[in-house]
């Protein structure tokens, strides 16, 4: 079995959410993320006639986040800053107090988090992106949930010593 | 999970579809495939040649003795300990079996909580940095989903391969099984043909208390005979 060209295009185009997710989590300006994932979409069409249909969420996924590495080892910096002022709207400010806290995990914990519950990818999905084993995938999950936890606590208590 | 990213920027949606389109734009025709069936053959062929030369020079034959039914040295070279002792109250190691290539002792080792802890190791060392988890009730594996709040983690910490004072650890790995307990530990060893007495250092850490215990399993190794190098 193969995706042929229609397959492709619409599976990618209902991805689109998902791939901006994924590069954003790894790079911090909207343009080099489109750059990442237009290179990526490039790299993936060369071999859709490899890929195996039933996968093509994850297997997608996984070129991105290479393409992802690609472009940050080009750039060699992350900054993460937000032009928004807080306080406005409190759900938005969780949404960044979120985010902020996830940027503090390293990759090996941000991005199962990220796939496993914003993504929704499933525990073999996700392992199959990763290219680890469930267990692993399984441990990180958890240190991530814990690591994140704190974080969130922390800033929570900056944000009251305020 | 609550969404932390921001909408997607317009600018970005138009560069997705730009690029899906100009991929559609740009489609080889499918006389491409046939270039790639001509150089498949092609390399079939000259496989085949090889295969048919190496068959005369009697090349695959050893091979085949090799791959197929194995080195009798190998099996030699994969002992069991005679005999081994651990001290751990937190801990039940034993080591199941050694192989020895010469340079590198491998051992297999086998690890569970006594108790009833939800349980996990390091596995960071030699290899690419992987944790897992195992779950434990009543002596039985539980998968990870039954993970149950308020059972206190014991966590295992890189052990230590000693040969006396010496600390000749190289990897410590977990065998890839669904979970296993099975660890695959690797140290450095020059003699292993006279036999030898190891032992391992294992340090656990209750994380709820932030007790730890420091604890040793000692084996002793009969004599061994070299087997191949690992790839």
């Amino acid at each position: 079995m193969m995706v042929d060209e229609q397959t492709f295009v619409r599976e990618a185009q209902a991805m689109e959410r998902t791939l901006y997710r994924i590069s954003r989590s790894y790079l911090p300006r909207w343009e080099d993320c489109a750059d990442a994932v237009q290179e990526a979409l490039g790299k993936a069409w060369a071999k859709r006639r490899q890929a195996d249909p039933g996968y093509f969420r994850a297997w997608l996924t996984r070129i991105v986040i290479n393409e992802c590495h690609n472009c940050y080892r080009r750039q060699k910096r992350i900054v993460y800053a937000e032009q928004v002022e807080a306080g406005q709207n409190p759900a938005f400010d969780d949404a960044i107090a979120l985010r902020q806290s996830l940027s503090t995990l390293p990759e090996k914990l941000r991005l199962p988090l990220l796939l496993h519950y914003l993504e929704g990818f499933s525990l073999k999905e996700v392992a199959r992106i990763l290219r680890l084993p469930i267990g692993t995938v399984k441990s990180r999950l958890h240190q991530a949930r814990k690591a994140l936890k704190l974080e969130l606590e922390q800033e929570d208590k900056n944000a009251r010593s305020f | 999970m609550q969404d932390p990213f921001e909408p997607t920027p317009i600018p970005f949606h138009n560069r997705v579809e730009q690029k899906l389109s100009e991929l559609q734009r740009k489609e080889k025709p499918a006389v491409r495939s046939y270039r790639w069936v001509v150089v498949g053959a092609v390399t079939l062929a000259l496989l085949c040649g090889t295969a048919l030369a190496l068959e005369h020079l009697g090349v695959l034959h050893f091979l085949t003795e090799r791959i197929w039914q194995g080195d009798p040295v190998d099996a030699a070279a994969i002992v069991q300990p005679t005999q081994q002792q651990c001290d751990s109250e937190l801990l039940d190691a034993t080591v199941q079996d050694a192989y020895w290539d010469g340079e590198t002792l491998s051992i297999s080792l086998h690890v569970a909580p006594k108790g009833d802890y939800a349980f996990y190791t390091e596995t960071d060392r030699g290899r690419d940095g992987e944790n897992f988890d195992l779950i434990w009730w009543n002596g039985s594996i539980l998968p990870f989903e039954e993970w149950k709040a308020g059972r206190e983690a014991l966590l295992l910490k890189l052990p230590k391969f000693l040969n006396g004072t010496e600390d000749i650890t190289s990897s410590w790995d977990w065998v890839q099984n669904e979970q296993s307990e099975t660890m695959l530990l690797q140290g450095h060893c020059d003699d292993l043909t006279q036999g030898a007495t190891l032992a391992i250092e294992m340090e656990c850490l209750l994380e709820d208390r932030g007790e730890t215990e420091l604890s040793t399993l000692t084996f002793t190794l009969p004599p061994m005979k070299k087997g191949e190098p690992e790839e």
